[in-house]
């Protein structure tokens, strides 16, 4: 029982370790047919990602994405994506 | 000097402790019988010579319940004896098992209201789940959001309208929201009672769909401390869970302690693909501290939820594809969205034996936090829920034949925003007041309660800018007799239920959802009114259980979408309508043969129809049968003991009577198969192991929260329990 024990305790352990807190961003812009028009902002860690996530990011240039451009300006937070839509 | 301040108060009357033997009809000992004194919630077994003793002061009256499997069980009400005989005959058919109710301590066959029980152990034999394994239970389904969060559907209602209590205390964890789950798992839960249908009279507002009572397992009775371990994993998500619990008793003082963690990655479809972010986890601890004395039974409660769980088919296009909303690999990290549930409880309950009469006083106090993300730092919610209640009850014999309890209940609820990017409810307090007499009959095999209840609710916002108060009066009327192979229970039950601060006060998006909610604040009470009939037939190879129902619900309050988008989302509304029936009728079965006796038979019949004016309602639980065929094996002397082998096939008609703008769904049937299996050299050890939707089949459930998405539940999905008590 003792060594189930430590099995489970050891399992608990290494289950809630927890990975680093980087993700890839992009502006979720909306384009006037209503889609969206994603704009990546690069891969952003812990404080930077929590910066962005909640005062945003501004863009200095328009970006051309396909036939859309992503006018420059600051975009709010809830604007910037960091969560994984490529899967 | 505290034990003898109580006595002043409330004086010895008769207790002992008891010893005895078990024997079958044959007069051979029976070993193995659970031995529970239902009060204090101790649990003994019989030895190898069907003796048994509990070293325990046992209060007079308690009643003691002698049960095992395959034989029909028996209760005595404790009296003065010190030692007893009991004799149990052997059974052959169980269609509705006689069990000591934990709601009013009644034996199950003894009530005017339909209450179904069930042992946990008994639902989660293929199914690890807490709402999976209700949802085996007729007239109950599950509304799901993929295999993490999912919730319990009575009769075709659900969220608010549906009270889950544990241990005689409402849970309060926010199950207004469509994707909120039920927030807890089956840890340390011994049994499960159902009350299908209106129950403000026993548990106040809001049961208007029915009440959820769970009751946590018993203390063992004395000895060394007993531990249990359970593991269990399935294939489909790669499922792991462990529970882990100690058990000890020393005089007076009992203790329960148990732990938990599961984590479960992305489920596998049909197709072999993986539903993105349909990954969950969760950890549990539940710890109980329970003491007697003379005439005074305490227990002091308290549990730990937590819950990370995904929320699948997230997309930011206006109609994403199932090939976009899966994968091909399979992960169980969390990712976003994702809720983050945090549950806290501290309950304290008391029960006083005065001469014949019972005293009940419980106390509790718990916290639900509810947290939703899309982004990783930033929460798109974050709302707190504390909930504070005291209650008491009194019951006392009138005469031989006539008993009357009366009880109140108070409860505070405090809602609370943290900082996150929405707001979707204010916050405010809602504080309840209820009173309810209950008057019950009995003489010969007929039985008869009528109950009155008074509540007044105050919904109060915290800025003082809203505030509005509700009260109702509701009433249950039962009459139970019975025969010698039959019984019939009719019933009528009225609730009502209150709109939530969600209903009156909504106004953002809901991101669980994907909805634009906006309340309204003239909406008023919900009154339900149900008429119940039970019949049950039991005969030697053959049981049968008919229970038609009608419920009326007037002002039923409907989430109803709109033709809006606002923050690109869409629009949906709170909205009254006058009327809405629902009516059904559930049928069990179960035959076992007299030609094979190792064989038994088990068919269960769910039918209901929900209808708001001329048009049907939305969200209704399609017609259901489930089979179940199990075999058991005799016992052997191999190192390897084969004790059971089941069948079950889930028959799920197609829904075609859906409200306007829903969509009909088709009709499956799903195929488990499963055999429970302890081996020699490992004493106290069991396996069960099997195969769910064995032939993989591709289903989606009406109530399935994905299947706007076309998603499909989990394919094909083998599982393996072990079970380990020392």
């Amino acid at each position: 029982m003792k060594k189930v024990s430590i099995i489970m305790a050891l399992g608990f352990f290494f289950a809630c370790t927890d990975h680093d807190e980087c993700h890839e961003c992009h502006i979720a812009w909306e384009n006037a047919q209503g889609q969206e028009v994603e704009v990546e902002i690069g891969e952003f860690c812990e404080e930077d990602l929590a910066d962005v996530e909640s005062n945003g990011y501004t863009l200095d240039e328009s970006v051309v994405v396909g036939n859309d451009t992503v006018p420059a300006g600051s975009y709010p937070g809830s604007d910037i994506h960091c969560e994984e839509h490529d899967h | 000097m505290f034990k003898q301040i109580l006595f002043l108060f409330f004086p010895i009357y008769c207790f002992s402790q008891i010893s005895g033997t078990v024997k079958d009809s044959e007069n051979q000992p029976l070993a193995g019988v659970d031995v529970l004194v239902s009060s204090t919630m101790v649990l003994t077994q019989t030895d190898s010579k069907g003796q048994f003793s509990i070293s325990l002061d046992i209060p007079k009256n308690t009643l003691i319940f002698f049960s095992k499997e395959a034989y029909a069980s028996k209760t005595i009400q404790y009296t003065s004896e010190n030692e007893v005989s009991i004799q149990l005959n052997k059974l052959h058919v169980d269609i509705d098992e006689v069990v000591v109710s934990s709601i009013n301590q009644k034996l199950s066959s003894n009530q005017t209201i339909n209450i179904l029980s069930k042992k946990m152990s008994q639902l989660n034999e293929s199914s690890f789940d807490l709402v999976e394994g209700l949802s085996r239970l007729s007239g109950v389904e599950q509304s799901s959001t993929g295999t993490g969060i999912k919730k319990i559907v009575v009769r075709g209602l659900s969220g608010m309208r549906v009270v889950t209590l544990l241990n005689g205390v409402r849970l309060e964890n926010q199950q207004w929201g469509g994707d909120h789950g039920i927030g807890f798992t089956d840890l340390g839960i011994g049994k499960v009672e159902l009350v299908k249908g209106p129950a403000s009279i026993i548990f106040g507002a809001d049961a208007l769909g029915g009440a959820l009572y769970f009751s946590d397992e018993n203390y063992i009775s004395g000895g060394k401390p007993r531990s249990k371990l359970i593991s269990t994993f399935e294939s489909s998500n790669m499922r792991i869970n462990n529970q882990l619990g100690v058990k000890w008793t020393r005089k007076a003082f009992k203790t329960n302690t148990l732990i938990e963690y599961g984590s479960a990655a992305d489920y596998q479809l049909p197709n072999g693909l993986y539903l993105f972010n349909s990954r969950y986890s969760n950890q549990a601890f539940k710890t109980s501290l329970g003491y007697n004395t003379d005439n005074w039974i305490v227990n002091l409660r308290y549990q730990y939820n937590y819950g990370i769980l995904g929320i699948p088919a997230h997309s930011h296009d206006a109609e994403p594809t199932l090939e976009q909303l899966s994968s091909s690999s399979q992960n169980r990290y969390p990712t976003r969205p994702t809720q983050f549930n945090t549950q806290h409880s501290l309950n304290l309950e008391n029960t006083f034996f005065i001469a014949d009469n019972t005293l009940n006083i419980n106390l509790s106090q718990s916290t639900n936090r509810l947290e939703e993300f899309e982004a990783w730092t930033v929460p798109e919610l974050d709302i707190t829920l504390g909930s504070t209640q005291l209650s008491g009850s009194y019951a006392m014999p009138i005469s031989n034949t006539l008993n009357w309890t009366f009880g109140t209940q108070l409860g505070q609820q405090e809602n609370t925003n943290k900082e996150a990017r929405t707001q979707l409810i204010p916050d405010g307090s809602i504080t309840d007041l209820g009173a309810y007499s209950l008057l019950e009959y009995s003489k010969n095999s007929f039985t008869s309660q009528l109950g009155l209840r008074f509540d007044k609710r105050e919904i109060e916002l915290q800025d003082n800018t809203f505030s509005k108060e509700f009260d109702a009066f509701s009433a249950t009327l039962g009459l139970s007799k019975k025969g010698q192979n039959q019984h019939i229970r009719v019933s009528y039950s009225s609730a009502f239920r209150t709109p939530h601060f969600s209903e009156l006060l909504s106004d953002g998006v809901h991101h669980g959802t994907k909805r634009y909610e906006i309340g309204d604040k003239n909406l008023i009470a919900e009154k339900g009114h149900q008429f119940d009939i039970a019949y049950e037939w039991t005969g030697e190879h053959l049981g049968l259980i008919i229970n038609p129902y009608f419920h009326l619900i007037n002002d039923f309050i409907a989430l109803n979408p709109k033709d809006s988008i606002i923050d690109n989302t869409q629009v949906y509304k709170y909205e009254q309508v006058d009327n809405v029936t629902i009516k059904g009728i559930e049928m069990n079965v179960h035959y076992h043969p007299h030609f094979a006796h190792h064989l038994h038979f088990e068919e269960s019949l769910t039918i209901m129809e929900g209808k708001e004016g001329n048009s049907f309602l939305a969200l209704m639980p399609a017609h259901k049968s489930q089979t179940l065929v199990r075999y058991y094996f005799d016992k052997t002397q191999k190192k390897v003991q084969l004790h059971n082998t089941f069948f079950e096939y889930v028959y799920t008609a197609a829904q075609n009577k859906v409200a306007e703008n829903e969509s009909p769904s088709k009709a499956y049937g799903l195929f488990n198969l499963g055999m429970n299996i302890s081996i020699d050299k490992i004493p106290n050890f069991e396996l069960t192991i099997g195969v769910k939707n064995v032939t993989n089949k591709s289903y989606i459930s009406h109530l399935s929260r994905l299947k706007s998405y076309e998603i499909p539940h989990e394919g094909r999905s083998y599982f393996i329990k072990l079970c380990s008590t020392l």
